[in-house]
């Protein structure tokens, strides 16, 4: 891989790894709303569906989507920081093999 | 028709339809009271009749009271079937339990939009051509983080068709909710407007005229309860719905396409 090559890549891992950076930060933003804003107050069903089991039925999905959705911030905020973490030593690898005699 | 736009306005009313109903069913209770207190006419009260009226007084007195006394148990009758209406009307309310909060249900839908505004956002930053290195990273680690995107926006798009099911549902749950339980209590307060008055003249007419008016206030509630007891079908055949809905919402999750082993996936790039 030339010298140029090297450096795109390493530019285009940084640049992915902020799009991950900004993607996990709107599943968490997401995810808060989720948490702090969905959550069902008492009595917020009329008295026969709930009778039904509706109240039941929403929190079992909410708690499902809720860890569904953290899993998937942490999995897009670990992306971004694998890509740094590779982009970092690509540049040091490269910058040790620029310095070798 | 005018529906109320908060929960306060919603509350005030339907909490006001039990204490409404019972007002009705106490009239009654007065009225079959009233009617208990016609007694055979007897000697002593002819002769205080006699004292104070002339002879035609006293005839037209006997006569009125002799009517009351072969028609009453035909007015105790309607008043019997008014009252055993009105206790049903009651009843049926009762069963409904109480309206929820669904102003709270549209707040919940609207919160569920800005999940969905969210997350739909993030579909195109995941989508083809998103990311640069997937093209210019060709080791065996690149050729691994080339697949992630696709993987990662499946997952995603799996958990898409439960907002929307959430958000519409919480948001036509609440409309009809409001409908349903606005539409009874506006023909409960119609009804108890016709009712009390009908009543309350029974009470302080001429007793002649009790076998037509009990007819009239048994009618009259006869007829708000097969109305009532419609709405009443409408509002548990629509719960039903609703909580089918979910039921299949929560069936649906089940379904864990997109998701590694029920979890988001792991994006394997090392």
């Amino acid at each position: 891989m030339s010298e140029n090559d090297v450096n795109l890549v390493i530019s285009d891992l940084r640049a992915d790894a902020t799009s991950w950076d900004a993607i996990s930060a709107s599943l968490n933003e997401g995810l808060k709303i989720m948490t702090d804003n969905c959550t069902l107050p008492f009595m917020t069903f009329d008295g026969l569906s709930f009778a039904l089991g509706a109240e039941k039925s929403y929190e079992a999905t909410l708690t499902q989507m809720k860890t569904l959705l953290g899993g998937g911030v942490t999995e897009t905020a670990s992306i971004a920081t694998k890509l740094r973490a590779t982009a970092d030593n690509m540049a040091a690898t490269d910058e040790a093999a620029t310095q070798r005699p | 028709m005018v529906y109320p736009t908060s929960q306060s306005e919603f509350k005030s009313s339907t909490d006001k339809m039990k204490p409404k109903l019972e007002e009705v069913t106490d009239k009654i209770t007065s009225c079959k009271k009233k009617t208990d207190e016609v007694k055979p006419p007897g000697g002593l009260l002819e002769a205080v009749v006699g004292a104070v009226f002339p002879i035609a007084g006293i005839y037209f007195g006997v006569k009125q009271i002799e009517y009351l006394i072969q028609n009453n148990p035909e007015v105790k009758k309607k008043l019997e079937d008014a009252q055993d209406a009105a206790e049903e009307v009651l009843a049926t309310i009762l069963q409904l339990e109480s309206p929820g909060n669904p102003f709270m249900m549209k707040v919940l839908a609207d919160n569920w939009d800005a999940v969905n505004a969210k997350l739909t956002g993030v579909v195109a930053p995941l989508g083809d051509g998103a990311f640069l290195a997937t093209e210019t990273w060709t080791d065996t680690m690149g050729a691994r983080y080339a697949k992630v995107p696709a993987v990662q926006l499946a997952a995603l798009q799996s958990l898409l068709p439960h907002l929307e099911s959430m958000r519409t549902l919480m948001r036509t749950h609440a409309d009809t909710i409001i409908q349903l339980w606005w539409d009874i209590y506006e023909e409960i307060l119609d009804f108890v407007i016709t009712a009390l008055p009908l009543a309350a003249n029974f009470l302080k007419a001429n007793p002649i005229k009790w076998l037509e008016m009990a007819g009239t206030i048994a009618e009259c509630i006869a007829a708000v309860l097969t109305t009532i007891k419609d709405m009443v079908k409408l509002v548990f055949d629509f719960t039903k719905e609703s909580n089918g809905q979910i039921e299949t919402l929560k069936s649906a999750s089940s379904d864990l396409t997109g998701t590694y082993n029920g979890a988001w996936p792991p994006a394997r790039i090392s």
